[in-house]
């Protein structure tokens, strides 16, 4: 019977290794997708973005190697190749030096492709623009700010084609987020908008303007910005409203003062009244040895 | 007195196998929380659990619960000495001890949080008075003087009792330790006077002043208007459950010294039995505040704090049961009924006791910082949720085997039960004679 259950243990142990060796571990079909964003000084941006399902949750795929390419009449010229971070993102930016050619309809296409590894297979994602232009104009009339945007393509020959019905938003960064000040509704390639007056700027009132058309099928996010001082001067807004409640306030309320030094005050002083009372048993003591 | 000293002696004198076994063991263990500080210090604290969303974990946890012993520890030995209760006496050292060690202990925990140990002296240059973690630097180092001053003035007539005990068989060094320590004290009646008046002084001051460190701890959690912590009874709450734990920790290292320098003759049931109803009474205390503070979270049903409580009866459903059901209800139970009171059923609960008190603290932290009200900026696991990597619980390991190994140390130093208190006619007896003298 022993020597069963040694034989048994003895295969089941030799087993074990054998049979994960052989088990040829299955590569995952990541989730890829691409997307473009055209920024103020005309860069474009390609992003994108791998990720893989891990026990029913979505988690982001680092280090993956992704190349970029342009297409045009089927063929593909390599851009240039990143890899994702840890938000599983890879990023690329195409300055206006590169000119990337459009097709008679208008359209760039990009190509993103992931590389094969050994956890992951390879994917690609296609995605097709047209280059949108914004210009941004900002105005103050009778104390009121207003923000003109205009929005146009260039066709073939090279004419301007103001783009219509499609909304615009306006933005000023904040700390956490982009803050939406204003929208507009573009009507033959240019729309209005009033800017807010109580918005804090820095130390002089600057602020950022953004106008952004926001992931559009067609033209992606594109964004133009601008500095203006329509903000109220952070400086005199402190000035004007002191805040009660904030911790850098240069002097502690004098209840706090007053509370903290009676504590202390009280409770070092016994201690002090402790150690002098230490310092009389030694001397005692030191009288009676000499004694 | 010799009778007494003689019986100590072993305990001071000799070192057997098992307790350098113990100690080497012990030792062990904080060099690999040493060795685990050298990793944060050189890679960061990219090397905890703690990232953006939740920037407070395990050390947290562990600073609360050493600085919530070191409070037990001052209120039992502050109130055993002030009531002047004759059965204190075998036990008052351990609770010293235990405040004094954990008070050294619990603050290195809250240097582990800090990214930039390099400029932790700005707290000192640059600190400001309205800011809650000045009042906790400027309490806690009060603590700290005020619980040492305390220990030792409360040891000051042993050292001149082994001073001046020649057969006591100690390196010379100790002996030299002793004659420095014994501060050239006689027990001459002024000397006497002294010293009984300074330590009266001591017991008061520390009684409050662990009152006031807890609860500025529980303040900087309180003040905040994160969910869960933004509370009026927070103070009183932390104050409490601090009690219990150290209560708790009390009995423990009464049961382990009990065994280990064999002194069920000083440390008796009765002894076990009264600390026992203290950590009843706190633990329904305990279980009161726990259900207030929660009720009126969940009553209120604020967004955020429904937020925090489904979290905590889910992802932490299983702990805070432990903590908050069975750890209060296991030692009402046991040291309620009469039948079931034993030693080991009492030291039994309080083990449970201290798990689910550290437990408890885990889940006043943790949950919170995973229920901001700002919406979390990335989305990964690791930073939505927290847990402890290795070094942060080799650090706790280190952090306990710290303790452990400085109550071992100083009880091979003094004796774990007052020399003095032995050998002197107790409360009672002096209040005979005083009444013989009056007739």
């Amino acid at each position: 019977m022993k020597n069963i259950l040694l034989l048994l243990i003895g295969i089941l142990l030799i087993s074990f290794p054998g049979s994960a060796q052989d088990e040829e571990i299955e590569k995952v079909d990541p989730s890829f997708s691409i997307s473009y964003q055209k920024e103020s000084d005309g860069t474009k941006v390609l992003m994108g973005t791998a990720k893989y399902r891990k026990d029913r949750v979505w988690t982001r795929i680092t280090d993956l190697e992704i190349t970029f390419y342009y297409l045009l009449d089927g063929e593909e010229s390599k851009l240039a190749s990143t890899q994702t971070d840890e938000n599983g993102l890879g990023m690329l930016k195409v300055h206006t030096e590169i000119p990337i050619p459009a097709d008679e309809d208008g359209y760039m296409t990009f190509l993103a492709r992931t590389s094969e590894t050994e956890l992951f297979e390879s994917t690609e994602e296609e995605i097709m623009i047209i280059d949108l232009f914004l210009e941004m104009e900002l105005l103050t009339e009778d104390d009121e700010k207003q923000i003109i945007a205009r929005a146009y393509t260039i066709n073939i020959d090279g004419e301007k084609e103001p783009m219509s019905d499609e909304d615009l938003f306006f933005y000023v960064p904040r700390m956490f987020s982009d803050l939406q000040v204003s929208e507009g509704y573009l009507e033959e390639g240019e729309t209005y908008a009033e800017f807010p007056s109580d918005l804090i700027g820095d130390e002089d009132g600057n602020l950022e303007v953004i106008a952004r058309l926001v992931e559009h099928d067609e033209y992606g996010t594109v964004e133009v910005r601008m500095m203006s001082n329509w903000g109220i001067s952070q400086t005199a807004h402190l000035q004007e409203h002191p805040s009660k409640g904030e911790l850098w306030t240069p002097v502690a309320p004098m209840w706090m003062i007053v509370t903290l030094i009676i504590l202390l005050l009280g409770v070092w002083g016994h201690y002090f009244y402790t150690v002098v009372q230490l310092f009389l048993i030694r001397k005692e003591g030191k009288e009676l040895e000499q004694k | 007195m010799k009778a007494a000293i003689k019986e100590f002696a072993p305990q001071l004198e000799k070192t057997s196998a098992l307790g350098y076994a113990w100690m080497i063991l012990l030792a062990l263990l904080v060099a690999l929380g040493i060795y685990a500080l050298l990793v944060q210090i050189l890679e960061g604290h990219e090397v905890t659990g703690m990232r953006d969303n939740v920037v407070w974990g395990i050390y947290i946890v562990n600073f609360i619960f050493f600085m919530g012993i070191s409070y037990a520890g001052a209120l039992i030995s502050g109130t055993l000495h002030l009531f002047r209760s004759d059965w204190r006496q075998p036990i008052v050292r351990i609770a010293e001890f235990i405040t004094v060690i954990s008070l050294l202990i619990g603050p290195l925990y809250i240097m582990l949080c800090v990214g930039r140990l390099d400029k932790l002296h700005y707290l000192v240059i640059f600190g400001r008075i309205q800011s809650p973690i000045t009042w906790d630097v400027i309490a806690i180092s009060t603590d700290i003087v005020g619980a040492l001053l305390f220990l030792y003035m409360a040891l000051l007539r042993d050292f001149a009792y082994l001073r001046d005990h020649p057969e006591l068989k100690v390196p010379k060094w100790k002996k030299k330790l002793y004659r420095l320590f014994a501060a050239k004290y006689q027990d001459t009646p002024s000397q006497r006077k002294r010293l009984k008046r300074t330590v009266d002084i001591m017991a008061a001051m520390v009684i409050a002043i662990a009152i006031i460190v807890y609860s500025v701890l529980a303040w900087i959690f309180s003040v905040t208007l994160q969910p869960g912590w933004h509370s009026t009874i927070f103070g009183p709450y932390f104050v409490i459950a601090a009690v219990y734990s150290g209560t708790a920790v009390m009995i423990v290292t009464m049961w382990v010294f009990r065994k280990v320098y064999k002194l069920e003759k000083y440390i008796t049931y009765q002894h076990f039995k009264n600390i026992g109803v203290v950590l009843l009474v706190m633990g329904a205390l305990f279980g009161y505040f726990t259900f207030s503070e929660y009720l009126t979270k969940w009553y209120g049903s604020e967004k955020n704090d429904e937020q925090l409580i489904s979290l905590l009866f889910d992802r932490y459903y299983f702990l805070f049961v432990l903590s908050n059901y069975v750890g209060v209800l296991l030692p009402l139970i046991v040291i309620g009924i009469p039948k079931l009171r034993t030693i080991g059923t009492i030291t039994f609960s309080s083990v449970v006791v201290i798990v689910a008190l550290w437990i408890n603290r885990y889940l006043i932290v943790v949950p919170t910082l995973e229920s901001p009200y700002l919406p979390v900026q990335d989305d990964r696991m690791a930073w939505v949720f927290y847990s402890g990597t290795w070094v942060e619980w080799a650090l706790t390991i280190g952090g306990v085997a710290s303790f452990c190994l400085f109550f071992t140390i100083a009880s091979k130093f003094v004796p774990i039960v007052q020399l003095s208190t032995l050998i002197e006619p107790s409360q009672k007896e002096m209040e005979k004679v005083e009444l013989s003298k009056q007739e």
